[in-house]
This record gives C-alpha cells, structure tokens and sequence, in this order.
C-alpha cells in the first residue's frame, strides 16, 4: 500500500477530506499522547491535551507550511496545550526561575548506563518535580529524539535558549535522582 | 537525531529507555468525530448565519429603496450643518420597529458569520467555491 507523506495527507484534508486526518491522529497520536503525558503528569489530562491539540491543528491546517516537517508543528501545538492545561489552575507548579541558575552536579553522581525498570520509574519521579518548561525540553529532545533545531520549532524558543533549558534541566534532574538516591 | 552531544548522553540513554506509555484506546476515533463535528457545527452556523442576515437584510434594501431618496436628503442636511454650510435644511429619518429588528438580525448574523470564519477557514473557501460554481 502506498504511503501518503504528512504534507500530502495535510493537502487531501484542505481540499474536503476530513476522514483523511485520521491518518495524521494514526501516525502520530502516541508520539503526541507522550508528550502530553510527560508535561502533565496525569494520563486523563493528557488525553484531553492531545485530543484538543489535534483539534486546534485541523481547525489550523491552513496555516502549516508544508515545507516543514509535520511532527515538531504538532508537538508545539501539543506543547503549549499541555502548558496552558498547567497554567490553568492546576496545582502550584515549580517555574524555571525557581530552580538555581546551575544546580550542583550531584558529587556522586548517578550511573547512567543500563536502564533498569525501577531507574525509569525513579527518573519519571523526578521529572515530574521539574518545572513544566523544563519538562517539556527533556521529552521533546530525549523522549521524541527531536533536534535542538525541532525542539526549539516546537517550543517556540530560540535554539540558545533551548540548549540553555536542557543544560539546567539535565543538571536539575541529575541533582534530583541523586536526592532520591540519598534518602 | 545526530546533534548529540556528549553533556547529554548519559541522561539521553536513561529517559530513551522510558518506553511510550500506549495511546488511549478509541482516541482516534474520538479525535475524528470532534473533527467531523466541528465541521458540521460550522456549517450550520453559516447556515443560521445566513436565515438571520437574508430577512433582514431584504427589509433594510427595501426600506432603502423605498425611502432612500428622503434618507439622502436628510444626511445631506445633517452633515451639511455640521460643515456650517447651510443650515436651512430639515433632517427627518424614521426608523421603524422592524428596521431594528433587521439591523439586530444582521448583526447576530455578522457574530456568527465571524465565529463560522474563525473556526473553518478553508470551510468556509469550500462554500465559497461552491456558491462560485
């Protein structure tokens, strides 16, 4: 079966083709869930984020340009969902000027190289005591493997400030993990 | 992704490893009724759109017809009087129930006209195309 690229599917729906976006919402409804549930924190909201930025994409097709690539377009629409949804009167989150500019490398500092169940679990924990910008970065770039160059399409930042993000983002999370390690 | 570098690798390979949490099941399918809805519920916007503007747009083209003459005439006098040109002139303009009520429905008609464009653009081009053939 021939495989429609993204722009082609984008085209068929802006010529009268809604049920082709589905095809869209197939391709990438879990890579967009993810992020969302990463941000959040809450599988319930994070099915109501992804759902409503796959809305706001298909009422804003018009405005894609096609000449770039489909998946860091939606993630900044899924991003900025996701945001708003924390923004909006959820519990007091923790903002990116809250955190030292370079927080201590851990002196011990955890062995990052095989990956065990309990690791993941722990690492999502501490994520989630992130600021929700600096959650965002991390799930974009190390989660969905975007570029700094997608990511900072997607978070709508230039591409210093997005290594700048994940710089201190990395090192909250490290001095985090090791936190949790000590107690 | 071949940007990386080595700062990063080590907290790369931990959060790479945290496997995607699986999509909600019936999520596409309630993403693509929302869209199909969506679609629907703007085109009977322009529709009602259209109900309340066609009436009462008939009704003010007709009372413009019928007493344009006397309307233009009574505009002429006012601004004239406002330049302090002539000041002779009478200015008499009736407006009855049923022009308000026209102007109201055209106006209720422009919110939702507005509404339908925002939320449907490229809708809104199809109706276009369609009136156009």
């Amino acid at each position: 079966m021939l495989t429609r690229t993204d722009q082609e599917i984008v085209q068929r729906c802006l010529s009268s083709d809604a049920n082709a976006f589905a095809d869209l919402v197939e391709r990438y409804g879990g890579r967009v869930y993810n992020v969302a549930l990463r941000i959040t924190h809450d599988p319930d909201a994070a099915h109501d984020c992804a759902q409503d930025a796959f809305i706001r994409a298909y009422r804003a097709l018009h405005q894609y340009d096609p000449a770039y690539p489909f998946g860091p377009w939606i993630f900044r629409i899924t991003t900025n969902a996701s945001l708003n949804f924390i923004q909006r009167g959820r519990g007091r989150e923790i903002t990116v000027e809250e955190l030292p500019e370079d927080p201590e490398p851990p002196e011990a500092g955890p062995e990052l190289v095989s990956v065990r169940k309990e690791e993941v679990e722990e690492v999502l924990a501490a994520m989630a005591e992130l600021p929700p910008a600096y959650r965002a970065a991390l799930t974009l770039r190390h989660m969905q493997q975007l570029s700094y160059q997608e990511v900072a399409d997607a978070l709508g930042i230039p591409i210093g400030t997005v290594k700048t993000h994940l710089h201190r983002a990395r090192a909250a999370l490290k001095a985090k993990l090791a936190a949790r390690r000590i107690n | 992704m071949n940007d990386l570098e080595n700062d990063e690798l080590g907290i790369h390979r931990l959060l790479s490893a945290v496997k995607p949490a699986p999509l909600p099941i019936g999520f596409r399918d309630s993403v693509m009724r929302q869209v199909r809805s969506d679609g629907a519920s703007v085109t009977w916007e322009w529709l009602v759109a259209a109900a309340f503007a066609v009436p009462g747009l008939a009704y003010l083209a007709w009372r413009l017809t019928a007493n344009g003459g006397e309307l233009l005439a009574s505009i002429t006098s006012i601004l004239s009087a406002a330049a302090g040109v002539g000041l002779g002139g009478g200015a008499d303009v009736v407006v009855d129930g049923l022009a308000i009520m026209s102007f109201a429905l055209v106006g209720v008609a422009s919110v939702l006209a507005a509404h339908a464009m925002l939320r449907g653009p490229e809708q809104e081009r199809q109706q276009h195309r369609m009136i156009a053939r």
